[in-house]
Parts: C-alpha cells; structure tokens; sequence
C-alpha cells in the first residue's frame, strides 16, 4: 500500500514493460519470498476466507428475517431456526443481535487481516532490500564503473515498492475478490439455482466487455508508460544541463521540445481515459440488466411459490457485491503490469553474476612479512587498450616507493589493482609473499590503510569518519590517531569535541583538515602497508606543517606506496618509480637514478629549480 | 484553476446527472420490490424492470461523460501545470540546483505532480460523487420515511470526523515515510558514489549494518501507516453494517408495528448497497485528499523559489549588443552556509579583445569568478560591469547570447553530437559548425564516429572520453561566435601537446574576442594578456608571464611545478 514513486530518467531505457501481464516464472520466484512468513501469509489468507465469508451473510440474515417474521412463510425453512425465537420483537432483536455480532467479527478479520497482509507485504519488501544491498556488496567495481548510480538506486527503492503493491493490492486483493465472488455465487445458488443460472446469462457480456477493456487498456497503458518514461529522462536532462541551457540560450526550445513530449504524454492519457469512462458504466449497466432479470424472474417465482420474497431481496444484494471487483478489475490490472515489469529488472540485478575478486574465498592466513610485489603486470580495463604493460617493480618492507608519472601513466590504476577492484590479464602481484588471488579479499583489503586526494568524509560525527565505525577501531585509537594526526587540538575547539557532526563531504572542513582526517583514518586502523595518493593542489599553509610532520608517522614502521606529487614528499622516498605511459620507465634510489641520467635526473634539475624557491 | 472552471461546471453537471440517477435506481428497485411484496402482475414487473434499465442507461451515459470530462480536465491541467513548472524551473538559478538534489526534483515534478493530478481530478470527481449521492440518497429515502433515514445516517458525522482524524494521521505519517523513502535513496547513492573507498576499508558490514537500519525505519513508519489504515477501512465498513442493522432492527420492528410497509422496509434495504461504495470510496477519498495536498505544499515550494537571477527593474532593454569590456569592481562573493567568502574585494579591468589568464590552486575562486560574468552568479557585494554598464542592466538573453562557456565539466545532452554543438545555436550553418569543431581540433576524432557529427551521445550513442567532451563542448561555445569566451579549466583533460595546439588555433580565430581562461596549467595561462593569481578568493599577483615569473612568488612555484609535469610527459 504504500505510494508509487518514479526517480530518475533511466525510465526510457529500461521502463518499457514487458508484453506479459502474468508470469508464471517470475511469479514463482516473487512467491519464494514469502516463503520465511507463510505462517503470516497463511494467516493472512485464513482472515480473507473470513471476512469474504462473514460478508456474504447480511443478505442471508435479511432474507431470513423477512421470511420469518415480517412476511412469514412457515414452509420456508432456515438453518438457524432452532436458534431463533418465535416472537418476531424477539426474533428481529435476536436477527440484529447476530447481525452486530457478525459485524464485528467482520471488523476483527478486517483488522488483522490488514495488519497481518501489510506486515508480510512490508517485511518481504525489507528483506529484497537487504537482499540486492548484500547483492552489491559482492559485484565488482567495474560492475559499478558501467551502471548510473541512479538506476541502481532505483531498483533498491521504487522497484521493490512496486512489489510490494504487487502483493498487497494485487495478488491479495484479487484473491479476495475471487473469494466474494465465490461466496456470493454459492449463496445465490444455495438460495435458487435457477435464478443464479439467470442472473449468470449476463456474465458472457461481461467477459466480452472486460476482454475489451483489456485490449484497450493494454495499448494505452503501454503508450502511457512510455510517454513518462520519455517525461523523465527529458527532465533529468534538464535538470543535469540546466547551466548548458541557461548559459547557451536553449530555455525556449527547452520548453517547446518539453510540451511536445508533455503532449504525448497526454494523448496517450485521452486514450486511457476513454477506456476506462468505457468501461465502468458499461459494466455498470449490465449488471442492472442482471438485477432486471432478477427482479423480473424473481416476481415470477414469488407469483408461482418457488421462491420467497427475502430470497429475491437477498439476491439482489448479492448480486450487487458482485460488480464491483469486476470493475476494480481494471485498477489491478495497471498493478500487475508495474509490478511484472519491476520485478523483471530486480531479479535482473540480483542474477548478475558476482565478481570472482569480491567473493574470493582465498586460503585465510597472514602476511609473510610486508613485501609488495608486482610480477610482470598486464592489465586493460577494456579487451587490449593495455594500460599497464609488463610492470614489475617491489616494494621492499618497510620501504616509502614514491611513485611518480603523468597524468594517466596509470599510478591510481596500480593502486587499484593492489585492493584488486580489477582483475589482472596477466602477470601475479604479490603482497606479503602471496598472491593476491590467494587471499581472502576482504582479509587483503585489510591489510591497506589508504588515504586518497578526496577522503570520503561521510555525514556523521568527526569520530565516525576517523574509526568508520570498524569494530577494531575503539574510541582511544581514534582519540590518538587524531593526536599524531595533530587534529586533537582543533577536535576539542569544536563545540561538540568527537561527536561533532560533520556534513557529506566533509564541507565544513578545510581541504588541509579533511586530508588530516584521511591520515587519522589510516592511523587509527593501524594496517601494515599504507597507500597514499597525495593531493595534487597545495593546501594553505597553516596545515601543510602539520601534514607533512603526520605522513611522517604514518610513513614510519610500514611498507607505503604513494603517488606523489610534491617535491618534499617524493624527496623523502627510499625508492622511485618512474611511470610512463603504462610501462615502468626507471626505478631506484633518489642517487641510483640520478647517476643514471634519465627522465628522473631531468626532472631533479626542475626539481630543484622549484624547490630552492619555496618557503621553508 | 480559473481557466478551467467551465469545464468544471460541465463536469459538474454530468456528476449531479449521474449521481440523480444512481438515486432513482434504487428508488425504482425498492418500488418495484414493494411492487412484489403486495399483489402484483408479472407484466408490471416488466415495466419496473424496463424502468431499471433504462435509468441505467440514463446513468451510464451520465457516467461515461462526467469521467470524460473530469478526468481529461485533470490530464489537461497536469499538462498546463508540467509546462508551467519546467517554464519556471528553468529560470531559476544554478545556486537553487545546487541546493535540491536531481532526484528530490524529479520526485516532485512527476511523482508529486501525479498526486495534485488525482486530487483535481479523480479526488475532486469522488468527492463530489460522495457528496452528492449522499443527498440524493437522503432525500430519496427522506421522502419515503424520514425517521429510519434519521437513523441511517445518525453516524454519519462519525464517519466525517473519523475521515478528519484518520486523514490528518495519514498526511502526517506520508510526510514521514516520504523521508525515510529519500533518506535510503540518498544511503544508497552516498554507497555507490563511494564505492571503492569503503571497499577498501573493509566497510561491507558497516555499510549493510547501516542499510538495515534505513531500511526498518522505513519499515517502522510504514507500518506506523498501516496502523491507521486498519482501523480506519474496517471502521467505514462497519459504519455500514451499523446502517444495515438500523434498517433491519428498528425498521423491522416498524414494519410489525405496521408503522410501515413491508415494501419500505425492503426499499431501504435495497438503497443500503447505493451506501456501501461512497462510504468504502470515502477511505479512498482521503488517502488521494492528503497525498494530494502534501505533495502540492512540496510543489508550492519550487513555484514560490523566486529567480534570483532575471531581467528586472534594473534592465536596459535598449542594450542589444556587448562588445567585451569586462570589469569587477570590489566584487566579493559568499556561498549560502560557508564560513568564508568565496571571493574577497576581488576588482580587475579586462578590454575588450584582449585576454586574461586565472591561475590558482583547486578552491582559489577561480570558477567562481568566471560564473559572474554570464551571472550564473551574482555578487553579494561589488559590481561586475560589462562595457561600463552594471551586468544586471543588460538583458539576460543578450548577455548570455554574447558569452561561449566552456565549464570544466561539461554536460552532453542524449542526441547528436551536431546538435549539442548547436546548443542555442540551432540556426547555424553546417560549415560554421564544421569550422568550430575544427577550431576545436575536434575534426579528426569526429571523423573516427560511426556516424560523424550525427552520432549520437550517451548510452544509446558513443561514450565520449573527457577530453573529446571538452572539446565538443568548446565547439558548442565557439559556434556561437562569442564576444567573451570563458574557458573554465576547459583543457584540463587533454594533454599538454593538444592544449597548445587548440590554443593556437584559437588565438587565430579569436582576435577580437575577450577571453577568460581559467587554468592550473602554467603553459596555458603564459601567452595571455595578462595573468591573475588568485589565492582564497584574492587576487594575490598580476602582470605579464614575464612580470611574475620575476615577483618569485606563488606564480612562480606553480610554473615551476608544471615544468616537472611537462617533463613527464615528454618522451
């Protein structure tokens, strides 16, 4: 029961729906979710079966009171006679008695029923939800790199309601109105075969008009869906361009092209529009033919005796409650046909193959010392644009290797690689003496402290951002991070100290303090090799002294590998690695490649060219 | 809702012709069944029963066009609304995009502007449907006997009351779950954007620990609603089973009393199911009144946002041209909840024709200074003129017109690339099209496309490397023909080697243009007019390339680090 929504403009690609209304596959699939509450959902069904059931009985009990005390027919006979007193004051009073009593049962099953039906609806929902999140916990990083961060979103939220809608106002609702009408179809015949043979003569038109409707509505709720899809991703552009569109000039065409779309959207609508005012009348109508007939025949069997006046009366109560799930019919059907269509593209994402690096089991174990290793690398992030090509290089325990290259000679990519988020083609990296697909990955990923240029800086408090809320981190390893990250000081300022609240992105920070968050991080999670890609902007001046002391921390007693861009940092290094384009070019000690005469030693000359100019 | 109020009337005439007749059906009904319940001809019955059909028909028809009419009103007025609202929102200024996330807005104009579409269609439909059928109903059965019809709907300011209650209830708790709804959303975008840093960091059980935790809010709240719902339907219901007990307890016992006939009684409880679907269609009715009305406060809100940034009382519209002269006098510029300005006292003279470079590390105030000129912003003190006259006094459109703006990260609308170039532009010639994405040195990676300038951009199309759109989006700028080119960092993503060819070419092309070039590259800035230095929203330095390689300061530190850059690149 809970709203329809519709976020992001990945509409036009993926939000046509499919040409089935039912599933048989998908439906099954659906129904093994319901699986953990079928205690819930049998309960559920149960208090259907009785409230369709205590339904059907008001008409019966006014037949009866009718037969029996306002217009008593002694030859007519009813089950509840023993309990019925003779006096008709008694016996209206006794009727009504029941009558209330029925009533509230009603109201109990209609209670429960609603709770019990939405609490399964609602925790099945929960549960896909925790299903597709853990989903993509193990899909790799490139899986990601291919996907609109939108589109993933909105499978996880709008499609799963959808599903939800699904069971709770489709599939259930339907169930009910099966159940009402069966019920009231087996009322009508306990009553009189002959007129509910009457009163089914309509049910071919009915049919015929339903079959109609369908046919028509299915065009134009296809047309409909389409049109919003268009509205959508219309709109996401324009809102994502909105600078383009304003600074070129284009709102006018902006809008003209909108209202054309607009206009489509609309038409499709007429077209809906017109079925549907079809279609309610229509079905309106013949059901009074119905109660015509009954009316009619019904008098013919008072006339002749076959029938009772209350039975007519009954009957045509019943037949009443017949029409208007037939006419809901339509409603449920726009529903199944959401719903059929967000299922499709839930189980699509959960049926993604996970990524062989996220679930790799490995051999559990530890480290072999603290050596980085790269063993003739090859690697492309797509078929043979290699963007690495037979890299070797180690890092030596304990060793700083400063890495250093132009702009995509693929230094982030080694980093990647190490945290393996890719897979290698060919070649081995070796970290601690094993091979990285020897590891279980998350085991491997722990042993990195990494501190990137832009430190996710998450909304929180500025303790949750330092520990992560990592159950290793405790709250006197994030105070003393945050004292050899000198943050402490600037930590108690705040008017909250550790729980101060930090917005997305770190904004309230500077870009010094934020990148001494990342180096607390790395601090407080204490890993034995550290990866470190350096900003690349200068940050001001009050914090560079303070960064530069940290690193110094951070650098000591672990193996780092970092991309480096300041001359102090890379001056620092026991070792360099020369990048270029894709391959390494040299690497060494700051003396060894300076001997050499290569791209490194041309670069010292600049080097120090800019150094001596900077402020100590 | 004015414009509409004819076709409201019109509606409202057919509702009142419908809801007429669903009052006699039942009136002919219980006459017929009081017809049966004394002696009576089978012929006569043929009559009620001829009677019957035709009102239906009489109602059907009365039906088909009070939806026509009503329900197409609401799609016409959903569609005048989408207009009105795009119209608006694409006044409104990049300051107000930054602060409402994509996906809030989108929320708003489709599903939002769907709910207000129910309430002034189908909500406004059932409602008066409801209310009209009652009173139809009541006189009907009034007429016949006036104390049961007291009786029956005794309880009706119950229903009203308890509609009241359980429909504030609702709206209060839709508010609720509409947050948690955007607060997963938003859990999972923060996930996804940061995917590979809490990988790294082993944050998979935080993450999903977090999850969780969204995700049985949401369930709390929703459940919170469903707590409403199950006693608010049942309670409908049972208000008509109450009608039906009245009838059957006190009009039976009238009916022994002889107080009334057997038929009235029967009649009455004939009209009873007539009840049932206004009542059961109440519930419904409240749900669309709430929603709707919640979501036309969240759209009132976007339609109040008024454009900051618009012609007004200040514009010249007599100013048709700009010629390029461009200054900043004492401008300062303050982001909306940062502690510091963005820009300070910041005041500089550029001619037109001649060019300015604006170097200075990442959050200097580079972008925020180029983002005055085509006011994309407008300053909190100070004042940007613009061929001496104050930039509010020129209109907008001519402004704007005469600026090609080259961002640092450029936005590719899903169509050809000859139309993206065209942005703005549409009546450009082909050649002048071709000429710019050659100025842009463009042409040869547009001749690699499948299908050249009319390949198409984004999924269904090419995926475009940072560069190529970088430079699509210099073609899109230059196109125009600009008098003030603006290059916002705007070949950051190609290399060096290609950045000085493009700027060679361009510099031929753009003789008489006014460029601002905003760089980190040293070698982009070094052939300008004339270079600022920016430094926290100061201007810090300025002079020739010359002039501050010899100050030794800040300019110098940066020129000095683009040539370690350089070095790298070369073979």
């Amino acid at each position: 029961m809970s709203p329809q929504r519709t976020i992001g403009g990945e509409f036009a690609r993926s939000e046509v729906p499919p040409a089935r209304v039912y599933d048989a596959k998908l439906m099954r699939r659906l129904a093994a979710y319901l699986r953990p509450y079928r205690t819930l959902v049998g309960l559920s069904l149960a208090l259907l079966v009785m409230h369709s059931l205590l339904g059907v009985t008001g008409p019966y009990l006014t037949k009866v009171a009718v037969d029996r005390y306002l217009q008593p027919k002694p030859e007519e006979r009813s089950p509840l006679d023993p309990l019925l007193p003779e006096d008709p004051v008694d016996g209206l009073i006794a009727v009504s008695a029941l009558y209330l009593a029925i009533l509230l049962a009603g109201f109990a099953a209609r209670y429960f029923h609603i709770h019990v039906m939405n609490l399964t609806g609602q925790r099945t929902m929960r549960d896909l939800r925790r299903e597709i999140f853990a989903k993509l916990q193990c899909l790799g990083v490139p899986y990601f790199d291919r996907q609109p961060i939108g589109r993933i979103v909105t499978r996880i939220t709008t499609d799963v309601d959808v599903l939800n809608e699904l069971f709770t106002s489709g599939v259930v609702a339907i169930a009910g109105d099966v159940l009402t009408l069966a019920f009231a179809f087996g009322a009508m015949l306990y009553l009189s075969p002959v007129l509910t043979l009457v009163f089914l003569s309509i049910a071919p038109v009915t049919a015929l008009a339903s079959f109609l409707f369908r046919k028509h509505a299915r065009a134009g709720f296809r047309a409909m869906r389409a049109a919003v899809a268009k509205i959508n991703a219309f709109l996401q552009e324009t809102f994502t361009g909105i600078s383009e569109i304003q600074l070129f000039n284009h709102e006018q065409a902006t809008l003209d092209e909108f209202a054309a779309v607009n206009e489509e959207h609309r038409q499709a609508n007429y077209k809906a529009i017109r079925a549907h005012a079809l279609f309610y009348p229509t079905i309106e109508l013949i059901g009074v033919a119905g109660l015509a007939m009954l009316i009619f025949f019904g008098g013919k069997g008072v006339v002749e005796g076959s029938l009772t006046l209350g039975a007519v009366v009954a009957f045509m109560q019943y037949g009443a409650r017949v029409f208007r799930p037939i006419q809901d019919l339509a409603e449920k059907y726009n529903i199944l046909q959401a719903a059929m269509a967000g299922a499709e593209r839930v189980f699509q994402l959960l049926d993604t193959p996970p990524a062989a690096a996220e679930t790799a089991q490995g051999e559990p174990g530890a480290a072999d010392g603290l050596r980085v290793e790269f063993r003739n690398v090859w690697f492309a992030y797509r078929n043979e644009d290699w963007v690495l090509e037979a890299v070797s290089f180690t890092a030596e325990p304990n060793e700083m290797l400063a890495v250093v290259g132009h702009t995509g000679a693929g230094k982030t990519t080694l980093v990647s690689l190490l945290l393996r988020f890719y897979e290698i083609q060919k070649g081995a990296i070796l970290v601690g003496g094993r091979d990285i697909r020897d590891w279980p990955v998350r085991q491997l990923r722990k042993q990195f402290g990494i501190v990137l240029q832009d430190p996710y800086l998450f909304a929180g408090t500025i303790a949750g951002n330092i520990g992560m809320n990592s159950p290793d981190v405790d709250a006197a390893a994030v105070r003393r991070a945050a004292e050899n990250a000198h943050l402490a000081q600037y930590i108690q300022s705040l008017p909250a100290a550790y729980d101060e609240p930090m917005l997305e992105r770190g904004a309230s920070l500077s870009a010094g303090r934020k990148q001494l968050v990342g180096f607390a991080r790395a601090l407080a999670h204490g890993r034995p090799f550290l990866i470190l890609d350096e900003a690349t902007s200068s940050v001001d001046s009050e914090t560079e002294h303070e960064i530069r002391k940290t690193l110094e921390t951070l650098l000591s007693g672990r193996t780092s590998i970092v991309i480096a861009h300041r001359l102090s940092t890379i001056g620092r290094a026991d070792r360099i690695l020369v990048m270029h384009k894709g391959r390494v070019a040299e690497i060494g000690a700051h003396r060894e490649l300076l001997a050499k005469g290569g791209i490194y030693s041309r670069l010292h000359q600049l080097q120090y060219l800019s150094e001596s100019t900077r402020p100590a | 809702m004015v414009r509409y109020r004819w076709r409201y009337a019109a509606g409202f005439f057919m509702l009142c012709w419908r809801s007429g007749m669903a009052a006699a059906l039942p009136y002919i009904i219980g006459q017929a069944v009081d017809y049966l319940s004394a002696d009576f001809t089978v012929a006569g019955l043929g009559w009620y029963a001829a009677a019957m059909i035709g009102a239906a028909g009489l109602k059907a028809v009365g039906q088909y066009y009070m939806r026509w009419i009503l329900i197409t009103l609401s799609r016409d007025i959903e569609y005048d609304l989408r207009n009105d609202l795009s119209a608006h929102l694409v006044t409104l200024p990049k300051r107000f995009y930054d602060s409402y996330r994509t996906g809030d807005l989108m929320a708003r104009a489709t599903n939002d502007l769907a709910q207000v579409r129910s309430l002034l269609g189908p909500g406004v439909m059932y409602t008066s449907e409801i209310a009209v059928t009652f009173i139809a109903v009541m006189i009907v059965m009034a007429a016949t006997d006036w104390v049961l019809t007291l009786l029956i709907f005794a309880p009706m300011p119950l229903v009203s009351l308890s509609a009241g209650y359980f429909g504030r209830r609702t709206h209060a708790q839709f508010q609720k779950i509409q947050e948690r709804f955007s607060a997963i959303s938003a859990g999972v975008q923060e996930h996804l954007a940061n995917i590979r840093m809490l990988r790294a960091y082993g944050q998979g059980p935080q993450e999903q620990e977090r999850f969780r935790k969204l995700n049985d809010d949401y369930l709390r709240d929703n459940l919170g609603l469903i707590k409403i719902w199950r006693v608010f339907y049942p309670l409908l219901e049972a208000l008509v089973g109450l009608a039906y007990i009245a009838v059957l307890g006190f009009g039976g016992w009238r009916v022994l009393r002889g107080e009334i006939t057997a038929g009235t009684f029967l009649m009455f409880i004939s009209f009873l199911p007539v009840l049932t679907w206004p009542m059961i269609g109440l519930g419904i009715v409240v749900n669309i009144l709430q929603r709707g009305t919640a979501s036309l406060e969240r759209l009132t809100e976007l339609m109040q946002q008024r454009p900051s940034i618009a012609d007004g009382q200040a514009t010249d519209y007599a100013i048709d041209a700009v010629r390029g002269d461009i200054e900043l006098e004492n401008v300062t510029v303050q982001y909306p909840g940062a502690n510091e300005p963005a820009l300070k006292n910041v005041s500089l003279y550029v001619p037109a024709g001649r060019s300015l470079a604006i170097v200075g590390s990442i959050g200097s105030g580079k972008s925020t200074l180029v983002n005055l000129i085509p006011r994309l912003l407008d300053p909190n003190k100070g004042r940007v003129l613009i061929d001496g006259r104050d930039a509010r006094a020129v209109p907008l459109a001519v402004l704007r017109r005469a600026v090609g703006f080259v961002p640092q990260e450029t936005f590719l609308f899903s169509r050809s690339i000859d139309d993206n170039i065209r942005l703005g532009a549409a009546e450009a010639e082909q050649w002048e099209v071709e000429e710019a994405v050659a100025a842009a040195n463009f042409e040869t990676d547009v001749a690699d496309f499948p299908d050249e300038l009319d390949t198409l951009v984004g999924e269904r199309g090419i995926t475009l490397s940072g560069g190529q759109k970088q430079r699509t989006a210099m073609a899109r700028a230059l196109v125009r023909r600009p008098r003030i080119l603006i290059l916002d960092d705007a070949t950051a993503s190609v290399d060096t080697e290609t950045e000085h060819r493009i700027l060679t070419r361009l510099q031929a092309r753009l003789r008489n243009c006014t460029t601002l070039m905003v760089s980190h590259r040293v070698s982009a800035a070094r052939h300008a007019d004339r270079i600022v230095v920016l430094d926290e929203g100061r201007i810090v330095e300025a002079g020739s390339h010359r002039e501050l390689l010899a100050l030794g300061g800040l300019y110098q530190r940066l020129h000095n680090r683009q040539l370690i850059e350089e070095e790298l690149a070369k073979n």
